[in-house]
């Protein structure tokens, strides 16, 4: 198989020519299964959006994306990124509440997590998106439903803490999972601090 | 990291070697680890390259990134195009060593061009890109993770010296297995990182 | 070589994760549930096979000199395509592996396979032995990563067991990964020995 003519220029040549006819064709099928691909996976996507959306916020009838909000708040010494802010209407316009969709990072990495708040500012629900917390441990902020709707209610900051009795604007940690439960807190304190801020814009 | 001031730079390394360091908490570069760990010189040596070679993969991966898959909408060909960079660098870095430093070069053997294979490098380069860090953040973690690299392989050198004097391990577990097992005890002492938040 | 002896190969004697030391980084970090150690399984062992057989076909074309950027080139190809159908059609588990998905691209199982066995043989050989190695792999991911989740999480393909309590939590620490893979190679090393020492007492 080796070629057997002696100039080095021509080995790179066949060598670069053989290289790129080999990407381009990868090239190529990538960009075609890509091309069906992506139109049902952004289908799929948006429906699983706005069923986690209208299974937050009841009754909604417009869901929509809003601006005009921070791209991150800073809450118990820790910043939170603020990637969307979804508002829900009923048929008549009025506002139902809003759902926030914050990236608090977590133990190992970003948990993606949207903060339902009420029209009230209280919290209605949350619904964790994605997460990278250790199965057994911080994986529990989802599958522990105590935990998780521990923080129901709540129309202001409130802080981690330990023990079992949790006062007012508290709340308790997952044992064994405190960096993880304190994300969660941490992402549902900028949630209601963002709808706060937009309700006073909107006031104003 | 939005502000470059010398405090959130070292919170930064401290991130990226000890609260998260690549081997012993994001499970990155398992290969090298246990491949190039029986001699501290191998593994200084890596080390040192790899970070070499993280930093160049880390630039040119990101720029290829932002200047050329995005604007023209090709983010889903970033495998191949990172996995070619790096191949590439690894390669050059293959010549260079080869002509300049002889000796690291029989050192390393095989394991240079499986550096290519390397889990550490295509990971850091595709974490920068999910966390969203700047050119400055990617280039910083991917420096900073190939030195906490470099200090557990270092530090594991030190622990296998131990094992290889140990003459009462059972069979069953002589080699690889102890070893595994030694490196469950270093990650478990780093786990004492956890959770710093700087 | 017969079928059979293929199999014994890729999941005993040539074991890539516990004899040849390949595909380690999946192996320990994505072992932490049963059904993602799976799902990465099969992952790794439908691109081992798509790769052997394109290189297979292939290796009179590829320039030896420079022939890993080639092997790159498909791998990674290949990698890609399984992203996007997996993202895609497979959006929770694709989510559950995170960045190891693309970073099959970089598991030395596949490189390895490629200069030892796909480049020198014809393309059938060259499916067998990735069926092969990948049943190896997938074989010894499932058995991690089923103790893991066992003893870890209490869990077992999500279904909890023990009442919620998670036995052994460090197990499903990356501490634990190492612990069971150590274990686990311990293990098959008893037996091997065992083996070895049955033969020997065989001739005398």
């Amino acid at each position: 198989m080796s070629s057997v003519s002696g100039k080095p220029g021509i080995e790179i040549l066949r060598i670069s020519v053989t290289l790129i006819a080999l990407a381009v064709v990868v090239a190529v099928v990538l960009g075609a299964v890509h091309a069906l691909t992506a139109p049902v996976a952004a289908r799929l996507e948006e429906q699983r959006l706005s069923e986690t959306l209208n299974g937050l916020i009841e009754g909604a009838a417009v869901i929509e994306e809003t601006e005009g909000f921070e791209p991150s708040i800073t809450t118990g010494n820790v910043q939170v990124p603020v990637k969307t802010v979804y508002v829900a209407e009923d048929a008549a316009g009025a506002v139902l509440g809003y759902c926030v969709e914050v990236l608090p990072f977590g133990y190992e990495d970003v948990i993606d997590m949207i903060v339902a708040v009420n029209a009230g500012g209280a919290v209605c629900g949350v619904e964790i998106i994605s997460h990278s917390e250790t199965p057994g441990s911080g994986a529990k902020i989802e599958s522990d439903e105590d935990f998780r709707q521990s923080v129901y209610g709540l129309d202001d900051t409130a802080s981690a803490v330990k023990s079992d009795s949790a006062g007012k604007g508290e709340v308790q940690v997952i044992s064994g999972a405190t960096v993880s439960s304190t994300a969660y807190i941490n992402g549902v304190n900028a949630a209601i601090e963002v709808v706060n801020r937009l309700e006073q814009e909107v006031s104003n | 990291m939005e502000q470059f001031d010398l405090g959130t730079i070292i919170a930064f390394a401290i991130g990226a070697i000890l609260v998260e360091n690549i081997v012993l908490s994001r499970l990155f570069g398992c290969g090298s680890f246990f491949g190039l760990t029986r001699k501290k010189e191998t593994a200084v040596g890596m080390g040192i390259l790899l970070i070499a070679i993280m930093g160049l993969s880390s630039l040119f991966t990101y720029c290829v990134y932002q200047w050329v898959l995005v604007p023209f909408q090709l983010e889903y060909l970033r495998t191949m195009a990172f996995m070619l960079l790096i191949a590439l660098l690894v390669q050059l870095a293959e010549m260079v060593i080869k002509k300049y430093l002889p000796a690291l070069y029989h050192m390393l053997g095989i394991y240079l061009p499986l550096m290519a294979g390397n889990c550490a490098v295509l990971g850091v380069c595709l974490s920068s890109i999910e966390r969203n860090y700047n050119l400055a953040s990617s280039v910083l973690y991917a420096v900073f993770s190939a030195v906490g690299f470099l200090l557990v392989a270092w530090v594991f050198t030190l622990v296998r010296d131990r094992i290889e004097e140990n003459d009462n391990i059972p069979k069953s577990f002589q080699g690889f297995p102890i070893t595994l097992i030694a490196a469950a005890l270093l990650a478990f002492g780093f786990m004492g990182f956890s959770g710093v938040q700087i | 070589m017969k079928v059979k002896e293929y199999f014994k190969a890729g999941l005993w004697t040539e074991n890539p994760v516990l004899i040849q030391f390949l595909g380690l980084c999946p192996a320990l970090a994505i072992t932490t549930t049963t059904l993602n150690a799976f799902t990465m399984g099969l992952c790794l062992t439908l691109v081992l096979i798509g790769s052997n057989v394109l290189i297979a076909l292939l290796r009179r074309l590829i320039p030896h000199h420079v022939r890993i950027i080639f092997y790159v080139l498909i791998i990674s190809g290949l990698v890609s395509l399984v992203e996007m159908i997996l993202s895609t059609f497979f959006n929770d588990l694709y989510n559950a592996l995170g960045i190891f998905v693309p970073l099959i691209a970089a598991n030395g199982i596949l490189l390895a396979r490629a200069e030892t066995f796909a480049s020198k043989n014809k393309v059938l050989p060259g499916l067998l032995d990735g069926v092969a190695m990948g049943c190896g792999f997938t074989i010894v991911l499932v058995l991690v990563g089923l103790i893991r989740e066992v003893v870890g999480s209490g869990t077992i393909f999500g279904y909890t067991l023990f009442g919620g309590i998670s036995p052994l939590s460090v197990f499903a620490l990356p501490a634990g990964g190492f612990l069971t893979l150590g274990l686990l190679a311990a293990a098959a090393q008893f037996f091997r020995n065992r083996a070895k020492r049955g033969s020997h007492d065989g001739t005398v």
